[in-house]
């Protein structure tokens, strides 16, 4: 049998090494590519048609969330997996509204994440256990509710989603338009138009907004005493 | 020759996982405990007396860089190497400031840790390039 080809999308390559050894030691798994930001992600899920992907939430450049939604748009059987440090509701819930596959936080133990390679791959949804619990409950009421897949915060089109993550990096309209092969007048346009959809319209404002709503992590996690 | 002891401290259990299978790879290296949180790194430093500690900076409970504090204040001589996602200055001075052996940036290949270990056993300081290697597309 073929062995189920993955892709690591994972910033720290410390911890991407690090997940690449642990699934060096299973027979059936073999990692074909490695990415560390979100866009890379995108390229390499399209060139190398990867199984299933194992995507960290908070990268540079494009976070998870939103690569996951781009690789889910183009090839919609492909597999995501999501890691994340986060194990609350509404973060799990924004995840798996996006098509992804699985969802496993951080803290869980390693021998979790062949497993959940091999159950997205047969086609189930797979959760870290602490939250595999919570869920089942939570998804007929989100059924219920008739809640889309897919669908971005606040209306935002995926590339003022692409916009927002590099505004609140503190790119510069010409980086970001370098980023993405696009004019500097097209960020501006997004940039307005993303604004006026989020009524805020300001930039600190907005880096406040996206950590808030978790496109970015806030850099400062520890007080610099 | 002894292997050099180390205990991992990394609240993130499949990344300290990850790189315990890195250290595996490496004979003169042990791994003599892990730690989850700042306080059971204390603990544990105490407990196993490891030769070398690598020290995560954001964990629950308390964080790597007051563990760091509390371990050195009660053994001087124990060597931490603190593991960290920023590469900004103030955040390395403030590291060797007080007391750290080691700065290593999770943006670092996988190899740069054993290879930071044994610099610190060897009563070197290590710190990580500042600029991550960037991956080249396959």
């Amino acid at each position: 049998m073929n062995p189920i080809t993955v892709l690591l999308a994972e910033d720290h390559m410390i911890v991407r090494e690090g997940l690449r050894a642990l699934l060096k030691l299973e027979a059936d798994i073999e990692v074909v590519g490695e990415a560390e930001n979100g866009r890379q992600a995108v390229a390499l899920a399209s060139k190398l048609c990867p199984d299933v992907i194992v995507m960290d939430i908070a990268m540079p450049l494009l976070n998870g969330m939103e690569a996951t939604r781009q690789i889910l748009q183009t090839s919609p059987s492909t597999k995501v997996i999501v890691l994340s440090a986060h194990s609350d509701d509404a973060y799990v819930d924004q995840v798996m509204a996006l098509g992804a596959s699985g969802y496993l936080i951080k803290q869980t133990a390693a021998h979790v994440l062949p497993q959940a390679i091999r159950e997205v791959h047969q086609g189930k949804p797979f959760f870290s256990p602490s939250i595999s619990k919570r869920r089942s409950d939570h998804d007929k009421k989100a059924k219920a509710r008739g809640d889309l897949p897919g669908k971005t915060i606040a209306g935002l089109t995926s590339r003022e989603m692409e916009v927002l993550q590099l505004v609140a990096e503190g790119k510069a309209n010409k980086e970001s338009a370098e980023e993405l092969h696009i004019s500097v007048k097209t960020i501006e346009k997004h940039r307005q138009s993303l604004m006026e959809k989020l009524n805020i319209h300001d930039t600190a404002s907005l880096t406040r907004y996206a950590i808030s709503v978790g496109v970015i992590e806030s850099s400062v996690q520890v007080t610099i005493i | 020759m002894n292997p050099i002891t180390v205990l991992l401290a990394e609240d993130h259990m499949i990344v300290r996982e990850g790189l315990r299978a890195l250290l595996r790879l490496e004979s003169d290296i042990e791994v003599v405990g892990e730690a989850e949180n700042g306080q059971q790194a204390v603990a544990y430093a105490r407990q196993l007396c490891p030769d070398i500690i690598v020290m995560d900076i954001a964990m629950p409970l308390l964080n790597g860089l007051d563990a760091t504090r509390l371990i050195l204040e009660a053994s001087p001589s124990a060597k931490v190497i603190v593991l960290s996602a920023h590469g900004d200055k103030a955040y390395i001075e403030q590291a060797k400031a007080i007391g750290a052996a080691g700065y290593l940036l999770k943006q670092t290949a996988g190899n740069a840790l054993p290879r930071a270990i044994r610099a610190v056993h060897s009563g070197k300081s290590f710190v990580s390039p500042a600029r991550a290697n960037t991956l080249q597309y396959p």
